[in-house]
């Protein structure tokens, strides 16, 4: 089943109505346990769109030429999540040789980002939506800007109120998903303008 | 609880032999940042802050290290024995900060109960809230520490 | 078949994406051979590029201080990179001033040597050798102080000033997996060729105090790198005062048996301070150099000797007893060498009594 979005559409929906975060829940992990500062997220939200782009990518064209032709669907999974990790490894070598700088800023997420599903799960959505490659590009794209945005904007809710008074309860992970919840709950305002679930 | 890649480095610091032979997280499995919430939970029941903990304990070593590793006396309540050595040793969690290798040795002259700690724990837990794994030879349990110190 | 099929796919993924890394990793690790330029072309090393600046020039035989064996923690091994050491890691940051970013200064250990590297190294430390030596003794000195006696292979000599360091390299041993090396006072006379003497004072969890209390006997073979160091002894002025605790007292040894075998011209008034007897070691050996010669006066006090040290020296904090025992000592120098606590309580009686802090020195390990 093609489905004949523009990949524009696709790629603004992954970031506002379709977002990885708030409203597939993907990748929450490392979203919650990094979210405690800015700076940091934001790093680690431009990690995870280096690796989406990539892997996304990637994964097409393995997809395409190796495994339906071969008939190996029911082995997407593993294959997936193999080729996501090398991928990770060649990009860190790939970084540290060619964009030194970059490696310096972002380098040390990288082994974190090969477990993040969010990772594997753009590579199946785009997978089952059978998106063609200009299409997968850009959905792998936004579904990482989406991510980024989400991340960021988590760390800077939580830094601004790291001075509020919180119930010993909710400090931490607690106080995290109540706000996710209530940004979650914004962006389905935005579900009106484009769908592409 | 996953940890940044910050804590995780930091917490590699932390093995045997890399700034210390014993390292400071002992026979502990758990993550960094469990261990320090952990510690900081029992601290905040016993209605202390760090801050509040780390001067008292730096006010002993004060008094203690007047005496250049002669015991000196205390209020009466604690006889304080601070043995100093060469060097610096700095903290794992990469902030620059360095401490003195010193070893400050309190009784409590009622009870005759010891306890000892570094300059470097005075630091981290001030600064970061860590009272060392469960097993290092340096850790101390905060309920214990704070008894001894009488600050309940 | 379908099970077939699985495994040999699988299989056959696996191996290709371990074949795509190892390719990967040849392609973007390999730096091949890189040059580091030396002071302007005195000296020209190519190596393998890959390794921190530190290990490489270590690895030719060029010895950068450093006290925490590469892990960005002592700042001791800066090095002015005049080009090629790629962008200030995080890494570096804390330990290089405003100025010495502009100068170029960059931490050796943390600089990976990528392409052609052009460096400027202060002269005096291409004067620093490896030397793989053999523990002709070991003393106990005291309950927690062990004296070392290191032979250097025939026809090696270490070329130092009264008062510098070696670096001692352990092995791993317990649990502790890497190797690391920590600074240490010569204790042995410049003129006491062939072999090299350390004190060594048993930090409690110090992993190359530990090392060397535990695993080092006679016999063992042991590296050991240097000369290292700015505390020596100045000569500028007549009449010195020296004060040490525990393990301070070796290069205090070694600046007094130079000064007294040179006859050079110098008044020594030689503190020792301890809480206990048990704490003071080399006694008799001080007693009797002071009885021999007029130039060294030698002090030993004890802050709280015990009953059965029967002890009739001087009582007192040392700052105390060096206090009772000068009175002006503003054309004086002063060397201090123990832990920071008594360093600093020295240096606020020293400077009440008329010693600027430009005439004190003191090693800062």
């Amino acid at each position: 089943m093609t489905i004949t979005v523009s990949p524009l559409i696709i790629f603004l929906a992954s970031i506002l109505t379709s977002n990885m975060i708030l409203s597939n829940f993907l990748g929450m992990c490392s979203y919650i346990s990094i979210s405690g500062e800015y700076k940091t997220a934001s790093s680690l939200g431009k990690s995870v769109t280096l690796v989406m782009v990539f892997t996304t990518i990637i994964n097409y064209w393995v997809n395409k030429l190796l495994i339906v032709p071969l008939g190996l669907e029911y082995l997407q999974y593993i294959l997936f999540i193999m080729i996501i990790a090398a991928s990770v490894q060649i990009i860190e070598m790939a970084m540290d040789r060619l964009l030194p700088d970059l490696h310096v800023k972002l380098g040390i997420f990288l082994p974190l980002i090969t477990v993040n599903c969010a990772i594997l799960g753009t590579t199946l959505f785009m997978v089952i939506r059978d998106y063609s490659f200009i299409q997968s590009v850009l959905f792998g794209l936004g579904s990482g800007i989406g991510w980024w945005l989400a991340i960021s904007a988590l760390a800077a809710i939580r830094e601004k109120m790291g001075k509020a008074k919180l119930p010993k309860g909710l400090e931490g992970p607690g106080i995290a998903f109540i706000i996710t919840g209530i940004m979650a709950l914004a962006f389905i305002g935005f579900s009106g303008i484009f769908s592409i679930t | 609880m996953k940890q940044s890649p910050e804590l995780a480095q930091i917490q590699a610091n932390m093995m045997p032999g890399a700034l210390s032979a014993h390292g400071f997280i002992g026979e502990d499995s758990r993550n960094l940042i469990d261990i320090i919430q952990s510690d900081l939970e029992a601290l905040q029941q016993l209605g202390i802050t760090q801050e509040a903990l780390a001067d008292k304990m730096q006010e002993i070593t004060d008094i203690g290290a007047k005496g250049l590793g002669r015991p000196e006396s205390m209020d009466e309540h604690f006889e304080i024995a601070v043995e100093d050595y060469k060097g610096e040793i700095p903290c794992p969690f990469k902030d620059k900060a360095k401490a003195n290798k010193r070893q400050t040795h309190v009784r409590r002259l009622d009870t005759g109960a010891t306890i000892r700690w570094t300059d470097l724990n005075i630091h981290m837990i001030r600064e970061h809230g860590f009272f060392e794994g469960y097993g290092s030879p340096y850790r101390l349990a905060p309920a214990e520490l704070v008894k001894f110190l009488g600050m309940v | 078949m379908v099970i077939l099929t699985t495994v040999l796919s699988v299989t056959a993924v696996s191996v290709a994406l371990a074949f795509i890394i190892i390719v990967a990793e040849y392609f973007f690790n390999n730096y091949g051979e890189c040059e580091i330029d030396i002071n302007g072309g005195n000296k020209v090393l190519k190596i393998e590029g890959g390794s921190s600046l530190l290990s490489a020039l270590a690895g030719q035989k060029i010895f950068i201080p450093s006290a925490c064996g590469g892990k960005a923690t002592c700042g001791l091994c800066k090095v002015q990179v005049l080009e090629g050491a790629g962008p200030l890691l995080p890494t570096e940051e804390p330990y290089l001033t405003e100025d010495e970013r502009k100068n170029h200064y960059r931490l050796s250990c943390q600089v990976k040597v990528k392409n052609n590297i052009r460096i400027l190294v202060p002269e005096e430390l291409f004067n620093i050798k490896e030397f793989v030596t053999t523990i002709e003794s070991v003393t106990q000195l005291t309950h927690d102080i062990k004296g070392f006696k290191f032979k250097l292979p025939d026809g090696e000599t270490v070329h130092f000033k009264a008062g510098q360091y070696m670096q001692l390299y352990t092995k791993p041993y317990a649990k502790v997996k890497e190797s690391v090396y920590r600074a240490y006072s010569i204790a042995s006379a410049p003129s006491d060729d062939g072999i090299v003497e350390l004190i060594i004072r048993l930090v409690p969890d110090g992993i190359c105090t530990t090392y060397a209390h535990t695993q080092l006997s006679e016999g063992d073979q042991v590296n050991i790198s240097g000369p290292y160091g700015d505390f020596y002894l100045r000569g500028d002025c007549k009449e010195i005062v020296m004060i040490a605790g525990g393990s301070g007292l070796a290069p205090m040894k070694s600046i007094i048996l130079d000064v007294l075998e040179k006859n050079i011209d110098i008044k020594m008034n030689f503190f020792f301070g301890a809480v206990t007897k048990k704490d003071l070691y080399y006694l008799d050996f001080f007693h009797d150099l002071a009885k021999r010669h007029e130039n060294l006066r030698f002090i030993p006090a004890l802050s709280k000797p015990a009953p059965e040290d029967n002890w009739d020296g001087e009582v007192g904090l040392i700052t105390e007893v060096v206090d009772r025992y000068i009175e002006d000592c503003s054309e004086m120098e002063g060397y201090l060498c123990g832990s920071p606590g008594m360093i600093n309580a020295c240096l606020s009686v020293l400077n009440k009594k008329g010693m600027s802090d430009d005439r004190i020195f003191f090693d800062k390990f």
